[in-house]
């Protein structure tokens, strides 16, 4: 199980032959051909990803450079989230206070959980030395400067969590609790009791089939189920970016994220409609009634 | 910021949509250099362009609580806030809206894990350290937009707790309400009844603006039919039919509605199943009718633009080859 953090200008795997040999994600298990790229372009890419946002995430959609080549952000290959994503992601500060942090994804016989590492002078230091020894000076200089750009242009904004929360009815009547006075749902409930059928299902790999219906721009609205139960029918409305409008109309394969118990079961899609890959939907199946 | 005016827009070198000739055909032109949002879009949900921001929801479907991020028309990150509702074990958002204080303002519906739920709307302060939540039942909102006095309009219709209605429930009640901040209301239009499928009452099928003196809601159905409703400051309620494709072979998609500064209202619609034939119209008011205007700017490889929203006099769109990128381009009637 290696957890490894990777330096910021780590080339990211711009094409599939920059990506390992072999990588598992959560129920995923793909063998991806060749060998990691040594090339220069790909390391510059790693650079180009970096610096125009330096105060954003890094685009894994970017990466894409060719039709065959696809993006980075394979779900079929991803369901346990993003495995290929392994080069490093600025996320800016994410927590409200100032820094940096890079979160690295390496490649290990299980999923793991991004690791986030708190970019301090130190650290900062340790990093500049291995440019330097690694990269020919001019790549070194350059990202030296990058980074020193990011930094000067990042402006954190805190994640604010409301401390004052203020519950009414529409009368105005105050109310102590926002679920106050309701009859518990029985559809719901029965629904909630469901998932874990649901996680049975996905733990057998069989996935969710799903109608992509309307698509609203660049999202879509779906209609699963999971094969082999009984009522865990869903309709899902997702209206998630990057949907091909191929898919539209069309049966699609659907993955699967069982989250908690009481946050549903969130999906990623992906198809097998025309051919192409459909990515991505994501949603949580909570209607009881579908057929 | 830096990004956007990196990829600034270059060339208008072609015609997104060949579907007239421009010399005859009004035509939206580039009006400043595109913006590109330091954050990935990339699997989150459709964002919101509203209150000349770009409201993103940061979680996924369902969570019990919601988070949002909030970039300007700069691109820069103004706001990162949680919407949170005490027992929450669900949350589902449909819509958020930005007002001019820049507090959010969302409507949705929440569950306790014992299956009890109510739809809501709510109010997070400018700052993000405050909340107002109002539960709406019988009323379910499913769009919402913030006018510029800062008071509230949605599309919702009345359900029963089992989000039916098959009993219990008002088939009169109107669906376009107006309210005030703390949730009184002002104002009812369009009763339930006067819509055959519920489905025109979807988020997924209406788009609720607001302009300076007006409100107004874009709905359709597969189709092809539909009406855009416009309520003006004297609470009288105009009602258009929504542009026709020249041939509709298989579902109408609407891509998007705006209402810039100017009062002119714009959409963005094309055949769902056909590669060619997106169009964008606008309403002529006196008329009745919506004239036909295209789209200059890059050539792009896709086939549709999505209009995002209004930003002062101009139009927010992104077009596919943008997706990856998440940059969006503003376009102004040309003069």
């Amino acid at each position: 199980m290696a957890r490894t953090v990777l330096p910021l200008w780590q080339p990211l795997p711009a094409t599939t032959s920059s990506l390992p040999r072999s990588c598992t994600c959560g129920s995923c298990r793909g063998a991806f051909p060749a060998s990691r790229s040594n090339q220069v372009r790909n390391r510059l890419t790693s650079l180009g990803q970096g610096f125009p946002d330096g105060r954003g995430v890094a685009l894994a959609g970017r990466l894409q450079r060719h039709p065959d080549h696809r993006s980075a952000f394979h779900f079929h290959r991803v369901l346990g989230l993003v495995c290929q994503m392994r080069g490093p992601v600025w996320v800016g500060a994410s927590d409200g206070r100032s820094g940096l942090y890079l979160e690295s994804f390496s490649h290990s016989e299980s999923w793991e959980r991004p690791e986030n590492v708190c970019l301090t002078p130190t650290g900062l230091r340790k990093m500049m030395v291995y440019v330097s020894r690694w990269y020919p000076s001019i790549i070194g200089l350059a990202a030296t400067l990058a980074i020193v750009v990011s930094i000067l242009s990042i402006r954190p904004v805190p994640q604010h969590k409301p401390d004052r929360i203020r519950i009414t009815t529409a009368s105005g009547r105050p109310l102590r609790n926002f679920f106050d006075g309701l009859k518990p749902d029985a559809k719901l409930r029965v629904n909630l009791a469901h998932l874990p059928k649901a996680r049975e299902c996905g733990s057998r790999k069989q996935g969710f089939l799903a109608h992509v219906g309307r698509m609203l721009g660049i999202g879509a609205v779906v209609h699963a189920y999971c094969p082999g139960l009984p009522c865990m029918a869903c309709e899902v409305d997702i209206d998630y970016t990057y949907c091909h409008s191929e898919c539209v109309g069309k049966w699609a394969l659907l993955g699967y994220k069982p989250g908690p118990a009481d946050q549903g079961l969130q999906m990623l899609a992906y198809s097998l409609c025309n051919g192409q890959d459909c990515n991505c939907y994501f949603g949580t199946c909570n209607n009881p009634d579908c057929p | 910021m830096f990004a956007g005016k990196m990829f600034g827009c270059l060339a208008v070198a072609a015609l997104v949509a060949p579907v007239a000739a421009v010399g005859e055909t009004p035509s939206l032109v580039p009006s400043r250099a595109s913006l590109t949002i330091p954050y990935s879009l990339d699997g989150k949900r459709v964002p919101f362009w509203t209150g000349n921001s770009l409201v993103v929801e940061q979680s996924v479907l369902g969570v019990a609580s919601p988070s949002v991020l909030v970039f300007d028309s700069s691109g820069t990150q103004v706001l990162s806030a949680t919407l949170t509702i005490p027992e929450a074990a669900q949350t589902y958002v449909d819509g958020y809206a930005r007002s001019a204080d820049g507090s959010i303002a969302a409507c949705g519906a929440s569950y306790a894990s014992d299956g009890r739920g109510a739809p809501f709307i709510a109010l997070i302060s400018a700052d993000g350290n405050a909340e107002r939540v109002i539960r709406m039942e019988p009323y379910w909102p499913v769009l919402i937009t913030v006018a510029p006095d800062g008071t509230l309009w949605t599309v919702g219709y009345e359900q029963n707790a089992n989000r039916s209605e098959k009993s219990g429930v008002n088939l009169n009640a109107s669906v376009l309400r107006h309210f005030d901040r703390s949730g009184k209301p002002l104002g009812a239009f369009l009763p339930r009844s006067s819509f055959r499928n519920p489905v025109e009452l979807n988020r997924h099928h209406g788009y609720l603006l607001t302009s300076a003196d007006r409100v107004g809601w874009f709905h359709w159905l597969n189709d092809g039919q539909g009406a855009y409703h416009e309520v003006s400051p004297a609470g009288e309620i105009t009602s258009y039919p929504i542009p026709r494709l020249p041939s509709l072979k298989t579902d109408l998609m609407v891509d998007g509605v705006a209402m810039p500064d100017f009062g002119d209202v714009f959409v963005s619609m094309r055949d769902a199943g056909l590669h060619e034939g997106y169009f964008v119209f606008k309403l002529d008011r006196q008329l009745g009718q919506w004239s036909q205007t295209v789209l200059s700017g890059p050539r792009v490889a896709g086939d549709f633009a999505v209009l995002w929203g209004s930003s002062g006099s101009d139009l927010v769109f992104q077009l596919p080859s943008d997706f990856r990128t998440n940059t969006l381009r503003f376009f102004a009637p040309q003069r």
